[in-house]
C-alpha cells in the first residue's frame, strides 16, 4: 500500500490553444501522437525544434473538439508560447497564455486519489484520460515510478475548495512532501524535470524520453527527421544516470548543472539534479555512455554513479 | 480588388489553386491581424512576413519567423 503524501506547487506553464486547426496545427508540433486523442483525454510529450532538441514538455489536455489546454510542470509558459507561436503560420488557431501559474497539487496513494476527487466533485480518471469540474482537471502524471494524481487550478487562485483539499489531505495522514522529497522521487526513478535541469538543448533519446514522449509513427512534426534518424542509426552517445553524492558538502540547485569529471580532469557529463535527505544526497545527470567507471566529479564533490542492479535493488 | 483576393492573387503565383488560394489567404490574413495585435506591428508588415514564410516553404527553405 502506497503512503498518502502530497505535494503542493504551481504548473509553471498553462495554456489554451483552440480554434478549428488547433489539432492539426499541435500535432505537426507535438512530438507525440495526438490524431486519435479524443475529447477528455491527455497525452504527455515534447516540443522540439528543428534539430530535435528539447524546447518544452507539456501534457495536452483535449478539453472540447477545438480546445486544448497544455500544462508543464517546470517549463515556462514563454517558451511553449514562443515555439509554437513561431509556428503558427495559416493554421486558423489561437494561442492563449496565462500570465499566473495555476495552483496544483500532487498526490500518491489510492485512498488519498480517492478522497480528493470525490472532494472536488471529480470522477478518478482513466489512464491516459482526465476528470473536470469546472476549473479543476486532474489526470495521472510523470513523477517516478509511483502512481501520482495531478489536481490542478486552471483559474489561477486557490479557490476556498483548493485549499480545503489541502487541508483535509492533511487531516487524513497524507504527507506534504518539499520540493527536494518531490525531486528525489523523480531521481530514484530516473525522470527528467523538463525545464528544471534537463531539456534546454538535450534529446529525447538522452533522457530515455523516446519511450513514451516521442511517436516514431505519426507523421510530421517539428524534428521528426532527427527522431526518425536516431530511431533508425542507433543509440546516442550519452544517457541518464543515477548517482550518490558522497561526503558532507552540499551541492545547491543554482550551481547546477555542473561538469562531472574523472580523476584526470576528464569530462563525462553533467550533473543536473540533486536532492538531500537523511540518507544522503542523490543525482541524476547525463553521462556519456564511453565512460566505464563508477566514480565522477561534480566540482570538489565526489559521486558514485549507480549501476543499473543498484537501481532495481532499490 | 479586396485584400483577400490580393493575398489569394499571391497565393496564387506561389502555385495554389483558386479555392484553395482564398481559404489561404483568409487565414494568413487572421494570423497577421493576430500577430499585428499581439507584438503592435502593422498587419501589412506581418502580413508581407507570413507571406515570405509561404514562399520560403514553397522553396523547401527552413527560415523560422522572428519572434
Amino acid at each position: 500500500m502506497q503512503i498518502p503524501r502530497f505535494f503542493k506547487y504551481n504548473a509553471q506553464a498553462s495554456l489554451g490553444v483552440s480554434g478549428p486547426d488547433a489539432l492539426e496545427f499541435l500535432q505537426g508540433q507535438f512530438s507525440n501522437d495526438l490524431s486519435s486523442i479524443a475529447v477528455g483525454q491527455v497525452v504527455y510529450g515534447l516540443w522540439l525544434d528543428r534539430k530535435g532538441k528539447i524546447v518544452a514538455d507539456s501534457f495536452v489536455l483535449r478539453r472540447g473538439e477545438e480546445s486544448f489546454t497544455l500544462l508543464s510542470y517546470f517549463c515556462e509558459s514563454s517558451a511553449i508560447l514562443d515555439r509554437l507561436d513561431a509556428y503558427l503560420v495559416m493554421e486558423d488557431a489561437e494561442l492563449a497564455a496565462s500570465s499566473e501559474r495555476a495552483p496544483a497539487v500532487a498526490i500518491w496513494g489510492e485512498q488519498a486519489q480517492s478522497s480528493a476527487c470525490e472532494a472536488l466533485g471529480l470522477e478518478t480518471p482513466d489512464r491516459g484520460g482526465f476528470a473536470e469540474n469546472g476549473d479543476v482537471v486532474a489526470f495521472w502524471g510523470r513523477r517516478g515510478s509511483e502512481s501520482v494524481l495531478e489536481v490542478v487550478n486552471l483559474r489561477e487562485d486557490e479557490s476556498s475548495r483548493f485549499v480545503e483539499l489541502v487541508s483535509q489531505l492533511s487531516e487524513m495522514g497524507a504527507v506534504e512532501l518539499t520540493l527536494d522529497e518531490a525531486t528525489a522521487l523523480a531521481i530514484e526513478s530516473k525522470v527528467p524535470q523538463i525545464g528544471r535541469g534537463f531539456g534546454d538543448a538535450d534529446l529525447p533519446q538522452e533522457l530515455s524520453l523516446e519511450v513514451d514522449a516521442v511517436s516514431f509513427r505519426k507523421g510530421c512534426y517539428l524534428g521528426q527527421e532527427v527522431m526518425a534518424r536516431l530511431h533508425a542509426m542507433g543509440r546516442v552517445r550519452k544517457g541518464l544516470k543515477v548517482m550518490g553524492i558522497e561526503g558532507s558538502t552540499t551541492i545547491s540547485e543554482k550551481s547546477l548543472p555542473l561538469d562531472l569529471v574523472d580523476d584526470a580532469g576528464k569530462r563525462f557529463g553533467q550533473l543536473r539534479s540533486v536532492a538531500y535527505s537523511k540518507s544522503g544526497g542523490i543525482g541524476l545527470g547525463v553521462v556519456s555512455h564511453g565512460f566505464v567507471g563508477q566514480r565522477l566529479f561534480a566540482g570538489e564533490v565526489e559521486v558514485t554513479l549507480y549501476q543499473e542492479k543498484d537501481k532495481s535493488d532499490g | 480588388m479586396g485584400e483577400i483576393e490580393q493575398v489569394a492573387g499571391v497565393l496564387k503565383q506561389l502555385g495554389a489553386e483558386d479555392d484553395q488560394a482564398k481559404v489561404m489567404a483568409a487565414q494568413l490574413i487572421k494570423r497577421a491581424e493576430q500577430i499585428s495585435e499581439e507584438r503592435g506591428v502593422e498587419k501589412v508588415s506581418a502580413l508581407a512576413e507570413l507571406l515570405q514564410l509561404v514562399k520560403s516553404g514553397r522553396d523547401g527553405e527552413t527560415h523560422e519567423r522572428s519572434n
